[in-house]
């Protein structure tokens, strides 16, 4: 249990040092009007949430990891 | 091997549930009097050359009601026929079973962007009932440069055993989730999500065994044992890309561990091309390698604490590989009252290398998928 906290630890500082550098890249915002290439369906992280939602459950079916690909998480209901 | 149903008598008290549960949306949905409604289906088939077929029908359903607030219903159910190596050495020749899946959600967003959502799943099989509630909120900054979003949902899960009435335990997954969208440039956003998540409770598989011992004289089988409680952690990078022209990229990677000491990165491209206003088509590689539990063996020298040889928990080294083509007119059949008319088609051929279990080096398998819309 505590090597995961030290992992999560660990990746903390990561993040949001990665989330700072975006961020600050990020400051030339864009304007509404200079969104259009980013409206399309292909830069969509949503474009097809129920195929996204089956993916999901066939890989966490089949593999040991799971989580952060979208949804809330929850129970599979299986057995 | 003759095939056995997992069917027991005290499913027909949640037959009759079920169909009750299906039955209420249906009836509640005129009342909603949507403004817009998407419905929507979907049909899913996994074949494995490890002899498990899945069949996954879906039907789903979005209104608007009022402007920002949505509601929406799906149901779903998953029709497994397996006879894998898994059941062979659980002492089960086969078996059929079905899982039904009904979800609703309600969201309502403001004017200002600000949004909040409810959720409540229902998923049940004869020897699993799983209750799901779900929040969800999110926000717009830096002049909706920026989108955070934070995720709560707990689930009660009910374990069951076949052939065996008087078998439940429970088990309760929580779950946070937090994600930040952020815009680069014209043709860049990046997304980062981290989810933490908390299992307690019956994890084992009741129908899994380990080997202890020699494979011949003196080795037996014993039921697996996993520890009750599991931390799950897993951060995620997209990042969506414009490249040149009508060419996109989507790449991804996440880094997962837990308390049982799996450890896994995920990584995955996916190329898009918008061959006409109304064609998407996408080729995609999805990469997976993960380390095993700490305490899963193939084969058991002697017993011990927690044992499990569930091949998931195991090392493994996996590849997906696919093709998608989605279909989309806007304004045809309008006469009928359709606004909107979607179509997509999915391929993906699996295949799952496993470093330490005796049964299998791995399996392949292939996925595919149409889901239609329809906005009226």
């Amino acid at each position: 249990m505590k090597r995961a906290g030290h992992s999560l630890r660990r990746l903390l500082p990561l993040v949001v040092g990665l989330w700072a550098l975006v961020g600050g890249a990020g400051c030339a915002a864009v304007k509404p009007w200079e969104r259009g290439t980013l409206a399309k369906r292909c830069m969509r992280f949503d474009a097809n949430a129920e195929a996204a939602l089956l993916e999901q459950h066939t890989f966490a079916y089949r593999e040991g990891a799971a989580g952060a690909s979208g949804g809330g998480g929850g129970g599979c209901g299986c057995n | 091997m003759a095939a056995t149903d997992r069917r027991e008598p005290r499913a027909l008290r949640w037959r009759a549930l079920r169909w009750r549960a299906l039955l209420w949306p249906a009836l509640l949905w005129p009342a909603v009097g949507a403004a817009q409604t998407t419905g929507s289906t979907r049909f899913g088939v996994y074949a494995d050359d490890d002899d498990t077929l899945v069949l996954t029908p879906m039907v789903g359903a979005t209104a608007t009601p009022a402007l920002g607030a949505t509601v929406s219903v799906h149901y779903l159910a998953d029709i497994v026929t397996s006879s894998s190596v898994d059941l062979v050495s659980a002492a089960t020749a086969s078996f059929t079973e079905r899982r039904d899946d009904l979800s609703v959600s309600a969201g309502y967003t403001t004017l200002s962007q600000l949004s909040v959502g409810v959720g409540y799943d229902w998923s049940h099989e004869t020897d699993y009932l799983s209750h799901t509630v779900s929040l969800t909120l999110g926000d717009e900054f830096l002049d909706r440069n920026l989108q955070l979003g934070l995720a709560w949902a707990s689930s009660f899960n009910t374990v069951g055993r076949s052939g065996d009435p008087t078998f439940a335990e429970s088990m309760v997954n929580h779950s946070a989730t937090l994600t930040g969208a952020q815009v680069l440039s014209r043709g860049t956003v990046l997304k980062l999500t981290y989810q933490g998540q908390r299992a307690e409770g019956f994890q084992s598989s009741v129908y899994r065994y380990v080997a202890i011992g020699g494979a011949g004289f003196g080795g037996y089988r014993t039921a697996e044992i996993v520890p009750e409680v599991r931390w799950r952690h897993a951060a995620a990078l997209a990042l969506n890309q414009h490249l040149v022209g009508d060419l996109y990229a989507n790449l991804g990677y996440r880094l997962y561990r837990d308390t049982w000491g799996v450890t896994a990165h995920t990584a995955e491209l996916r190329l898009g091309w918008e061959a006409t206003r109304t064609v998407d088509v996408w080729l995609r590689e999805r990469v997976h390698a993960q380390g095993g539990a700490s305490f899963y063996r193939s084969r058991y020298d002697a017993l011990q604490t927690f044992m499990s040889s569930d091949k998931e928990l195991g090392a493994l080294l996996s590849s997906t590989t696919g093709l998608q083509v989605d279909f989309r007119w806007q304004g045809v059949g309008q006469s009928l009252g359709v606004s909107a008319f979607g179509l997509d088609l999915k391929v993906d051929y699996l295949d799952i290398r496993y470093d330490d279990f005796l049964p299998l080096d791995g399996l392949t398998a292939w996925m595919a998928e149409i889901g239609t819309s329809l906005t009226f």
